[in-house]
This record gives C-alpha cells, sequence and structure tokens, in this order.
C-alpha cells in the first residue's frame, strides 16, 4: 500500500500557426521545434517505459488545436521538411566538429543520434500523425489524455454563457474525432475558473478538471486535505488543485532543477554562431538566422556569460537527470510522510500539473528525468504511486464537496496576465463577436450551403480570436506584433462574413479562402452557439 | 502559455510568395489596421481582473447629450459619469467617466459589483444610461466556514498546517493565529496587538478581528503600511493611525519576534525576507524561459506549538 499517490499532467498546446499562404512562417516553427524536442522525445519514453512493463500512468492534455495542427496533411509534410533538413545539417556538423571543434563532437553524434531517430518515429512508426501515438499511449492505459478549451480561450473573460459553452463543446467534439472516445477531464486554459464554469463542464460530461492551488484552498468550505485530495463542486465535478512544491522543483529558474550547471543551455544556438553562409542551406528563404535547436553548451553556472558556457556532456547531463529524479521521488516520500500523519493515515495525491513543452524545449533533458522518474517509482520504491485523476475518482474514495474559488496559475493567481492595460482593448471587439454569433446562429435554426459554411467559418474565426495565447504574448511583449495581427485578423474575418451574412450576398471566393487557411475543426457546427 | 520564443516574425521578414493558384482575397482583412472604435450599440460590461481590481468598458450608439441639448438647449452642466455599487452593502460611489470608454476601479475581494453609466450634475438625480452585469470579485483568502460534517470537519489549528503544507504560509499565519483565538476566546490577537500598540483595543466583532488578524499577518510578511491602509474598514485604519502606524512598532521583525513571545510561532526563515509587495500572498514570480507560472517563494515552515490558553493569558500578563 502506497503511503502517497503522485498525478503527472502535462499540458500540451501551442495556437494555432499555420500559414499555408507561406510557403514558410518563423510561428510554425514553435509546431515543428516542439515536434521534435518534446513530442517526440517524450512519446518515445512513454512508449518504451510501456514496452518494459514499468507501468507509467499520468495524465496529459493534448489541446485541440495542437490536434488539428498534428494531423494537418500541410503542417505534417512541411515538419518532414524541417525534419529533413535538420538532420542534413546534424551530420554536416559531425564533419565539421570533428576537423574544427572536436570538443563538440559527442553532441554533434547525440543530435544526429537522436534526430535519425526522430526521423524514424516521424516516418514510420507513427506514419507523420502524433495523434495516433497519443491515441494508443491512451489505449494502452500510459496517458489519460485531456481535453483543453477549444481554442485555449480564458473562460472567466468570455462574455456570453454561449461562447464560454462553445469552447467546452467544440473541444469535447474534437476529441472525439481524434481520440474515439470523450475526454474524463479538461484543463481550463490557464487553469483558469470561477464559479460556475463547473456547470458548463457537467452538461458536457466532464469529470474533472485541474485547478491552481488557491482554487481549493481559499474554496468554501475550508478543505479537510488541502491541495492533497480533490474536492467536487456542488454539481459533482472534481477539482485537482496543483502542488506548490513539486511546482517549484522543475518550475523554478532559482532553485529548480532545470537550471543545474550541467544541463543544456538555451540560448547559445548553432543558429546564431555559426557563420551564416554555411548555415544558408538550412534557414528560411530569406537567410535570417533563427534558434535551430542544435545546442552546444551547458549551462555551465548562473553567473557565467554566454561566450564562457563550457561544451554540453550528454552524458553527464543524463547522470544529472537520473539523480534529480531519484531526488524528486525521494521529496515525494517525505512529503508524503509528513502530510500522511496530519491525514490520520489517509494517503495524500499530490497533482503536478505543468506545461509539456517545459520537457524538452526549455528544459533538454525534461524527457529523460520522466523516464528515470517512472523507472524508479516502478522498481525503486513502493512507497508512491502514479496514478491520473480518473484513477483516483474510480478508487471510489470519499471526496468532500466544495465550492472552489475563482483563480487561474498566471501571475499573482487571477486574471491579470491576460487583462491589464496592454490587452484590455481586445476585449470589447472579442464580446461584440461573442454577442453577435449568437444572435446569427439563433436566428438561422438550420442553415444549409454556402450559408451553413459561413456560418461555421464565422465560428471558427470567433473561436481562433479567443486564443488566450494572443493576449498573454502582447502582455509578455514578446511576438507583440504577430499576436496582435492574429487577433486582429480573425475578428475582421468574422466581421466580414457576418456582414455578407447580414447582407444576403456571400462571396464564396473569399469564403473558401478563409476556411482554406483558418481550417481549425472541420467538424464545427455553429448551431452550439444557439442559445 | 509556454513556447513563445526569440524568433518571430515580428523580427524577420519571411520572403512571402504566394502560391499563383490562391488569389489572395483576404489581403484587406488582414492588414494589420486597428479594428473599429465602435460596433453602433448601447452595451457597458465589467469584468474582474483580480480580488481588488475591475475593468469596466462601455459604448453609446448615440451622443448621450443630444436629448439634453434638444430640451434645454445645453448640457445643462451634466456629465458622464459612472455610478459603482457594491451590491452586498449597496455603497455606491462615483466616478467622472474616462474618454476612453474604459476604466479600472479598485474595490474589494469576494463581492459583487454593477456599474451604471449614466449622466451627473451635483444636486440632481444621476440620469441612468446603461446598466453593467454584476460581477463577483474573486476571493483573496481563505474561506472562514468549515464543514459540518464530521469527515470533513478541520480545525483552525489543522487547516493552519494543511495551508503551511500548501506553501500559502501567510493565510498559514492567518489562521494559526485564528487558532489562538479560538483557543484562548478571542484573546490571541489582542494579547499581540496590545504588545505592539500602546492604545487600548475598542471591542471587536468576529469579522473585524478577523480583519486584524489579517492586518497582522500582512504586516509580518513585510507589506508596507501605506499599501494595507487603503484596504482596512475605517474604524481600524483610524484605530492603527491613532498609535502611528507608521512608527517601528510595525516592524515585520517587531512582529514576528512578539509572535514568537506571545504564542510561540517559529519560522525557519523569518518572513520579512521575503518580497514586500507578493509577502501577502504568495511571493516570487519565477520565469523559466518564456513560460510564466506563479510560485510562492521558497516556503517558510511555520511551526506553531498547541497552544494553550494559559499560554496565551501568561503572555499577555506581562
Amino acid at each position: 500500500m502506497p503511503i502517497g499517490y503522485l498525478s503527472l499532467v502535462l499540458h500540451a498546446h501551442l495556437p494555432f500557426v499555420r500559414h499555408p499562404e507561406h510557403p514558410e512562417f518563423l510561428e510554425e516553427d514553435w509546431l515543428y521545434e516542439a515536434i521534435t524536442e518534446v513530442y517526440l522525445p517524450l512519446i518515445f519514453v512513454f512508449q518504451n517505459l510501456h514496452e518494459m512493463n514499468a507501468s507509467p500512468r499520468l495524465a496529459m492534455n493534448v489541446s485541440p488545436p495542437l490536434c488539428e495542427m498534428l494531423s494537418d496533411p500541410l503542417l505534417q509534410e512541411r515538419y518532414t521538411r524541417h525534419l529533413e533538413n535538420l538532420l542534413t545539417l546534424s551530420e554536416k556538423e559531425i564533419e565539421r566538429t570533428k576537423r574544427d571543434a572536436p570538443e563538440f563532437q559527442p553532441v554533434a553524434r547525440m543530435y544526429f543520434e537522436t534526430l535519425s531517430a526522430a526521423h524514424h518515429l516521424w516516418t514510420t512508426r507513427y506514419q507523420r500523425n502524433l495523434v495516433r501515438a497519443f491515441r494508443e499511449l491512451q489505449e494502452e492505459g500510459v496517458l489519460e489524455i485531456m481535453t483543453c478549451c477549444a481554442t485555449h480561450g480564458f473562460l472567466p473573460l468570455i462574455s456570453t454563457h454561449e461562447a464560454r459553452r462553445a469552447q467546452i463543446e467544440v473541444a469535447v467534439q474534437n476529441y472525439r474525432k481524434h481520440f474515439g472516445r470523450s475526454p474524463r477531464g479538461i484543463w481550463l486554459a490557464e487553469c483558469a475558473y470561477e464559479p460556475g464554469v463547473e456547470d458548463l463542464l457537467k452538461d458536457a460530461g466532464i469529470e474533472y478538471f485541474i485547478s491552481d492551488t488557491h482554487g481549493i484552498l481559499y474554496g468554501e468550505p475550508r478543505p479537510r486535505y488541502g491541495v492533497y485530495a480533490p474536492v467536487r463542486c456542488p454539481n459533482g465535478v472534481a477539482v485537482f488543485a496543483r502542488d506548490l512544491e513539486t511546482s517549484q522543483q522543475v518550475w523554478s529558474s532559482m532553485v529548480g532543477y532545470p537550471g543545474h550547471p550541467d544541463y543544456r543551455e538555451f540560448y547559445r544556438d548553432l543558429g546564431w554562431d555559426a557563420p551564416l553562409d554555411y548555415l544558408l542551406p538550412h534557414l528560411h528563404a530569406g537567410g535570417e538566422r533563427r534558434h535551430l535547436g542544435l545546442k552546444y553548451h551547458r549551462i555551465t553556472g548562473r553567473d557565467v556569460s554566454q561566450q564562457d558556457k563550457q561544451p554540453y556532456n550528454p552524458e553527464a547531463a543524463r547522470h544529472r537527470a537520473a539523480e534529480h529524479a531519484s531526488d524528486f521521488i525521494h521529496k515525494r516520500i517525505e512529503q508524503a510522510r509528513h502530510l500522511i500523519e496530519s491525514f490520520d493515515g489517509r494517503p495524500p495525491i499530490v497533482c503536478s500539473p505543468y506545461d509539456a513543452e517545459l520537457y524538452g524545449h526549455w528544459w533538454f533533458e525534461g524527457p529523460q528525468f520522466i523516464d528515470f522518474l517512472f523507472r524508479k517509482l516502478h522498481w525503486d520504491t513502493d512507497d508512491i504511486e502514479a496514478v491520473s485523476p480518473g484513477d483516483v475518482l474510480d478508487s471510489g474514495m470519499a471526496i468532500q464537496t466544495q465550492q472552489p474559488s475563482a483563480s487561474s496559475w498566471g501571475e499573482e493567481g487571477y486574471y491579470k496576465v491576460w487583462l491589464n492595460e496592454l490587452n484590455s482593448w481586445m476585449y470589447p471587439h472579442q464580446h461584440a463577436a461573442e454577442a453577435r454569433m449568437t444572435e446569427l446562429a439563433n436566428r438561422h435554426a438550420s442553415a444549409e450551403g454556402i450559408l451553413r459554411r459561413a456560418l461555421n467559418q464565422a465560428a471558427r474565426e470567433l473561436l481562433l480570436a479567443q486564443s488566450s495565447d494572443w493576449a498573454f504574448q502582447i502582455y509578455q511583449g514578446t511576438t507583440v506584433e504577430y499576436a496582435t495581427k492574429r487577433f486582429r485578423s480573425h475578428i475582421r474575418r468574422f466581421d466580414a462574413i457576418v456582414k455578407e451574412i447580414e447582407g444576403g450576398a456571400i462571396d464564396e471566393g473569399r469564403l473558401a479562402e478563409m476556411e482554406w487557411r483558418d481550417n481549425i475543426f472541420a467538424e464545427i457546427d455553429y448551431r452550439v452557439y444557439r442559445s | 502559455m509556454p513556447f513563445f520564443f526569440p524568433g518571430s516574425s515580428e523580427l524577420v521578414i519571411t520572403q512571402e510568395t504566394p502560391s499563383p493558384a490562391v488569389v489572395d482575397k483576404l489581403a484587406e482583412l488582414s492588414a494589420d489596421e486597428p479594428l473599429p472604435e465602435s460596433y453602433d450599440l448601447d452595451r457597458i460590461s465589467l469584468l474582474a481582473q483580480s480580488p481588488r481590481r475591475i475593468y469596466l468598458y462601455w459604448e453609446l450608439a448615440r451622443d448621450p447629450f443630444e436629448p439634453l441639448q434638444r430640451v434645454f438647449g445645453q448640457r445643462d452642466g451634466y456629465r458622464l459619469a459612472v455610478r459603482l455599487t457594491d451590491m452586498d452593502s449597496e455603497a455606491t460611489t462615483l466616478h467622472e467617466a474616462s474618454g476612453t470608454r474604459s476604466q479600472w476601479f479598485d474595490v474589494q475581494p469576494d463581492r459583487a459589483y454593477m456599474a451604471e453609466l449614466g449622466l451627473y450634475s451635483p444636486g440632481r438625480p444621476f440620469i441612468r444610461l446603461l446598466a453593467s452585469n454584476t460581477r463577483r470579485t474573486p476571493r483573496a483568502s481563505v474561506s472562514l466556514h468549515t464543514e459540518q460534517a464530521e469527515q470533513w470537519q478541520v480545525t483552525a489549528e489543522q487547516f493552519s498546517r494543511v495551508l503551511d503544507d500548501a506553501g500559502y504560509v501567510s493565510d498559514a499565519l492567518e489562521v494559526a493565529l485564528e487558532a489562538a483565538d479560538e483557543a484562548t476566546n478571542n484573546a490571541a490577537t489582542r494579547a499581540i496587538t496590545r504588545r505592539l500598540a500602546p492604545a487600548s483595543l475598542p471591542p471587536m466583532s468576529e469579522e473585524e478581528l478577523a480583519e486584524l488578524r489579517g492586518v497582522l499577518t500582512a504586516l509580518a510578511f513585510g507589506m508596507p503600511w501605506g499599501n494595507l491602509r487603503p484596504m482596512l474598514s475605517q474604524d481600524l485604519a483610524t484605530w492603527f493611525d491613532r498609535f502611528g502606524a507608521d512608527g517601528a512598532q510595525l516592524d515585520p521583525a517587531r512582529i514576528t519576534e512578539v509572535l514568537h513571545s506571545t504564542l510561540g510561532i517559529e519560522m525557519t526563515r523569518s518572513p520579512f525576507e521575503a518580497p514586500p509587495e507578493a509577502a501577502r500572498r504568495r511571493a516570487a514570480r519565477v520565469i523559466v524561459g518564456a513560460s510564466e507560472v506563479n510560485l510562492p517563494s521558497r516556503p517558510f515552515h511555520l511551526w506553531m506549538p498547541s497552544m494553550t490558553e494559559r499560554q496565551v493569558r501568561r503572555q499577555s500578563a506581562e
């Protein structure tokens, strides 16, 4: 009998970055780098663990926009090109380092080997479709795949009941399309919750969601077991809240594992270090430098300048990841021993949610850490058992009923990141579109033909405008121009379609092009917006 | 929210070579120009940003002064104003409306608010033009209520440990004070305050005592008095003013020392080492790459011995 449970939750999401109108587009690289560095390595680790009977078990959200991109033929084709280009470069790198920089040889070889393996997984094992890979892992009992708000819409800042409901319903529908069953849990975008959201979830058949720590700690009445047991909203939907200790161990740039000097340095990249003419065949047509993902240095030390970073040693980093996995488990055992005592023998459940992209992209050794973590959980200890939130609910354990508190996992714990002086201008436009969408859906109870297509496309444009990613990027000051442009484009496209619908004359050519560009959710039915 | 890293089309212009098969019918809709300023609607909407801040925006399809001009030939001293109502207490405040058609308001946690846009002239009735939705601000602290069913009952002392274990240390301290008050028939917080202040405390309701516990906790965690004062109820603010809140007696080190000597509360790391602004709740904003997730500072472990009435009485008598 374990003394504690660990429920690891990975949230994999990227905004819908698909630009068929350009032959190559920098923001699409977000997806390609995430596939190379995060999704393929994680899938590889999980599949291996499963095949060696290590019984890995965790929950993972693969957001609807990510599922749509991963199963999109154009992006699959472009990623294949991207990966092959990188593989060619890594092969060249073996020669170059052998000749000019032998201290980097082992790293160059590592990239060539991992990229070759990635290429095999991508083209042969999964035939370019990673949604299939995630689906298999769910069917094998490794993953419990959760859904997310349809376009990562920030529910408390969506103005109408119908538009909030659409974020949930469209997501559930899309999940069924990709995973052939209904989701049990949902990752609310940014863990943003306010009372009432649970009613939408219940109507959609969702059993649980993840909240930030104070979602439960500040709930009413006081939670007997804090965040170390789920609670149920008065309507029965369960809530698992984030454990801060495990968050800090992995997230923190000060005390977290990823900052260790042995680990790979993120900011030194071949794309900026190598001579431009050498790189040219591997850059976009404009020939501008960019991150290529081939990084040869280790963090070395907190105050070490970029110029003084030392060569990366893959073997040393791997040992460090194993050591950190042991430390993580050791700390869970200590935590569980401490908690079980004050819980009258009831084993605590530690819910540890992370952005999946932390593992592999920001923390290169993250997938190895997860690999070691599950091996050690399986073979080295009986004290801690890995579970999914659904497993906890299935166990039949008694769960306290509580009204959780409004919260998010962003800075300061509420909605400031997505509503502030820099991005508040977005909401009057978004809200106007939300109200109009429901008016239109009510007015056209059963549209057919081109009208139906136009209404469906209006729904897509609204959903894309609602992605919380745009407001986040504008607040963060990163890629502000792109985020602003994306938001404006979707609102303008929405307005244009609505004007045409109301005027009774739909430009089919223009509609077709919108459908071609913003092709997310082929299955959408605009009637989801009816009141 | 994780993945946005250096390298973006805003920095680099990619070569655009549209496929010849595609006529770009969307060019005019993709132009990077501002969106329309208005939608010819009468609307008003209230959004919560945080427990203490709400955002209001509105739009009027017509000039609101036009009927006044028509009837009186002039605006007759009227100005556009926002009347904000705390729906729980029904208290209202009047604010001159911003020319930007949007406005931020400082408010209280866990209260319901409603805003009205209208015309106001001193000494005359407020003419309402638009009324917003009602929006409840998020809670900023733990609930005061515990479960009735025995299975889920949690004493204040247990809950303080639960909060401490979860890393919500300032809340843990606040609830630890509540536990001490429970054990001493509300003598503990008063005893601490007496040690800090020369003036005697007036009689207090349960809610006021809870507020006082919150104030002591915030001060112990280094929140500057100037930031705290506007959040307090009038009576408590006046009382603190009377004995000179700016004085050294409210120094976090002094409060920590009094908490220790009066109630035996130990902290393995002094709370006043936390960044003062964030100390009310959680401290550090930790950034790994572009990802940003809210994290507490390194946990301070509160250690609180079981408190007895006798112990507090003894301390209070000193």
